[in-house]
């Protein structure tokens, strides 16, 4: 046997793996239902910090020439679309969950397609905008139109450059 | 079945995220469970710095950190041979776009890999699980971690045997898949 081929295996006790059968746990459901409650005290403050992040992509929108991001604008983006992702799955905000999810879906695709075109994030910004935490509640026709009409400008940029993404 | 029991009280846990208010719904999770003061911290270096001196009994780290990968941070803590830290579960925590990083991750020698957002139930049964799995723990040149094939699926049921499944009498088409068992198809990731 060459000695890169050399295996060991083992079974560590770990010290988690102890502390977990001690006596006076907690029930999952007991423990689940405690946590939840934590969480609900930053929600107003998670709800702040999608202002922020919407801004934030926003502000990157408008550094934009000629219809062009600038360079790296995409990766900028996509870590505040990500928290958003985060914070409106932690909250249940499921619309919100939805258009963020989209605006990440296609970021991904710019990228992967070598594109930095700037209107059609544009346009997810707008319905991040009207979704977000204190906005105007939308009819549920009206969202699921909206979010079908993300999902087509998605199709549209797929269609139009399949090969850049593929090459 | 597993007790649905189980006391987190005197754990100790490392979270390493870039994002404050992850870091912030996260903890509130663990405080939840129990845990009284999970270490929060931003970047990989701060993470090796502390583990230096410190144990912990779970660390969440999430996959792409400002100043490394979190697989690097994984890998570090998976070599450091004279420390019990590398048995630690390590759980993964990636971006919603991040899914090439899971494969990645498992390599590293994660135990876990979980995409964000995350609930407290996913947490807490992922950390409960982490706890009470006795997974081997592999040490080869190339992987240092849990065995990553960790699923018992019991031994082959006689069907789609593999020297019959694909013989060369038999088109390709015909073979294999549908004979084969299930649950066998669900092999661990």
């Amino acid at each position: 046997m060459k000695k890169s081929d050399a295996k060991k295996i083992v079974y560590p006790k770990t010290r988690l793996s102890e502390l977990l059968e001690q006596p006076g746990g907690v029930d999952r459901d007991a423990a689940i239902a405690e946590a939840t409650r934590a969480i609900e005290t930053l929600r107003e403050d998670c709800s702040e910090a999608i202002g922020q992040s919407i801004r934030a992509i926003e502000d990157v929108l408008a550094r934009k020439k000629q219809g062009r991001l600038p360079a790296g604008a995409t990766r900028e983006i996509l870590s505040h679309a990500d928290r958003i992702v985060t914070l409106a799955g932690t909250y249940g905000l499921t619309n919100l969950d939805a258009v963020a999810r989209a605006l990440c879906d296609l970021i991904a695709f710019l990228e992967s397609a070598g594109l930095n075109t700037a209107a059609p994030v544009a346009v997810h910004v707008q319905a991040l905008r009207l979704v977000a935490p204190g906005a105007a509640p939308l009819p549920p026709e009206e969202i699921g139109h909206m979010l079908a009409e993300l999902a087509k400008v998605l199709a549209h940029f797929r269609a139009t450059n399949f090969h850049s993404a593929n090459a | 079945m597993a007790s649905q029991q189980a006391n987190l009280t005197n754990a100790t846990a490392l979270l390493v995220d870039s994002d404050h208010f992850t870091r912030g719904i996260i903890a509130q999770m663990l405080r939840g469970f129990g845990l009284e003061a999970p270490v929060l911290l931003g970047t990989g270096k701060e993470a090796q710095d502390f583990l230096l001196h410190n144990y912990v009994d779970i660390c969440i780290i999430e996959a792409m950190l400002p100043d490394m990968m979190g697989t690097d941070l994984v890998t570090w803590i998976r070599r450091r041979e004279a420390s019990q830290i590398r048995f630690v579960p390590i759980i993964v925590l990636t971006g919603y776009t991040q899914f090439n990083l899971v494969s990645e991750a498992r390599d590293a020698g994660a135990s876990l890999v979980v995409k964000k957002p995350v609930s407290a139930q996913m947490l807490w049964d992922r950390i409960v699980w982490a706890g009470r799995s006795n997974r081997a723990f592999i040490e080869t040149a190339d992987y240092v971690g849990p065995d990553r094939r960790f699923r018992s699926l019991g031994p082959p049921n006689g069907i789609g045997r593999r020297e019959t499944d694909r013989s060369p009498a038999q088109p390709v088409e015909q073979a294999g898949e549908d004979h084969e068992e299930p649950n066998r198809k669900k092999a661990a990731v």
